[in-house]
């Protein structure tokens, strides 16, 4: 492990705690790193900050996978058959440049305050950029490999699954790991709607409102370090997968 | 020759001009070549006359507009072809190792895996090509990907190999040792070679015969027998002979540029 990778958090800790003690913003609002630090600890041996983490990601897991699983199919299928994709393009473009929180309240209407609507808004959010990036990878696969599977004679399905689908991988991926941090930030955004008992977004927000500050950092930090472990565990595992993506 | 193994008769293919002008533009006319069981013929002419066009016709990759090719009397369709695109390191599958690549052909076919790796040492072996193959092929050299194709055109047991200017990509060390090498997997495989090339030389040095194309629109100029006998060896390449012959060559391409 490299060394100086501590010294971008160590600087942002000093600055932390020189604003804080300088005065030179409102100390109610940024707090001591010692008092963030005592509300994150007791946020999870006396308070429930495990279960809503646990709330929140399995709210997470369940909108992301289901849009995996859709997204995918669903962008082989379009990217497969060039004039299908063309007939909806506009409503894809269109449904994927509408901001997924916009839609929230009409999930609501639809599927009432619990956790299928925001599940089902993640899976919105998700699913179209996976299939998008997913149809732009089966596009952009190699004519060269297509030809030789079709001069060695395989079949429709076989050069389906043995060429474009691992060839288009590396787009798949990509519009996985957008579709991770998207979703992430839609899931804490649904949870501090109103009607919302559990999940880091409900924290913050109550924590917010009753001027716990400290206690709204702690959960601040928890929802970010979940997006950092999040992201660095999908770039282990793509790389691994896609190991000639770039070479 | 109605018995010749590879035979293409009166091939026809015309292309749109451009993607403004699509009026079509003759590129194939009338191209008659026959080719025996076990020869190996080069395929020379100007670049963009065609040359990968007629491959892909003869391998029944796309469709002439007129004339007919038959691979052992059958349908291109029926017949198993080896094909190194030019572009081959593209053509490498790069989710698979290497050994793997070279098994393609016969994944497809179903075979199960031990037996397709068993059989690429066995080729490999047989050929006396050195290749990293548990390494993926972007982890191998220019010219051990070419042994790899190569390698993969070959595991299937095809009745016809085809080569379309295989070493361009090639340095030029690595070119003379690919161009002997594949005379040596051609003895030793016995394979109909179509080798398309646009270096005279090379052409000439490697094959039995040489088919001289002209440029657009494109009819065979001559078929040439090289007499040397095999192994070839660079000298061969100085003698009275072979300076005929590219001489040759060079006045009817100067009638194609001229």
């Amino acid at each position: 492990m490299r060394k100086e990778i501590v010294i971008g958090p160590l600087v942002l800790l000093l600055l932390w705690i020189i604003i804080h003690y300088s005065g030179l913003a409102n100390p109610v609002l940024v707090p001591s790193p010692l008092s963030v630090a005592e509300a994150f600890v007791l946020g999870f041996i006396q308070g429930n900050m495990f279960y809503d983490l646990g709330v929140t990601i399995m709210r997470f897991a369940w909108g992301f996978f289901s849009a995996v699983i859709v997204g995918v199919f669903l962008g082989l299928l379009l990217g497969y058959f060039e004039r299908l994709y063309s007939s909806v393009e506009i409503i894809i473009d269109f449904f994927r440049s509408v901001p997924a929180t916009a839609l929230f309240p009409l999930f609501m209407l639809f599927f009432g305050v619990g956790d299928l609507a925001k599940v089902s808004v993640v899976f919105f959010a998700c699913s179209l950029i996976i299939l998008v990036n997913t149809a732009y990878g089966v596009k952009n696969v190699s004519h060269l490999r297509i030809m030789l599977a079709k001069v060695l004679r395989a079949s429709q399905t076989k050069i389906m699954l043995k060429v474009i689908l691992p060839d288009s991988l590396p787009h798949v991926f990509a519009g996985l790991r957008i579709g991770i941090s998207f979703a992430l930030i839609v899931v804490v955004v649904t949870e501090m709607f109103l009607g919302t008992v559990s999940g880091l977004g409900h924290r913050i927000i109550e924590d917010q409102l009753v001027y716990k500050i400290p206690e709204m950092y702690a959960s601040i930090i928890v929802a970010g370090l979940l997006g950092y472990i999040l992201n660095k565990g999908f770039l282990f595992i793509e790389r691994r997968i896609v190991h000639w993506s770039g070479k | 020759m109605k018995n010749a193994f590879v035979c293409i008769e009166g091939v026809r293919k015309s292309y749109p001009n451009n993607q403004k002008d699509k009026t079509p533009q003759l590129v194939l006319d009338d191209i008659s070549i026959d080719v025996k069981k076990g020869e190996f013929v080069t395929i020379f002419g100007p670049n963009g006359c065609g040359k990968t066009t007629l491959l892909n016709i003869a391998a029944g990759l796309i469709k002439q507009d007129a004339g007919r090719v038959s691979i052992n009397q059958k349908s291109p369709l029926k017949a198993i072809f080896g094909y190194v695109f030019q572009n081959y390191p593209e053509s490498l599958l790069p989710w698979k190792r290497t050994i793997d690549n070279i098994a393609f052909p016969l994944e497809l076919k179903g075979k199960d895996k031990e037996e397709r790796r068993k059989k690429v040492r066995g080729l490999l072996d047989f050929l006396g090509l050195h290749i990293p193959i548990n390494n993926y092929p972007y982890q191998l050299s220019g010219g051990q990907q070419q042994m790899a194709v190569i390698a993969r055109s070959l595991i299937h047991d095809p009745d016809v190999l085809l080569m379309d200017e295989p070493f361009s990509a090639l340095n030029f060390q690595t070119r003379l040792y690919m161009q002997d090498k594949i005379q040596e997997i051609w003895s030793k495989t016995k394979v109909t070679l179509l080798f398309v090339s646009h270096e005279i030389e090379e052409a000439i040095y490697m094959a039995d015969r040489v088919i001289v194309l002209t440029d657009k629109p494109t009819h065979v100029a001559k078929s040439l027998i090289v007499p040397f006998p095999r192994p070839r060896t660079r000298d061969m390449t100085l003698c009275q002979t072979f300076i005929e012959l590219k001489k040759e060559i060079f006045k009817m391409m100067e009638g194609v540029i001229g």
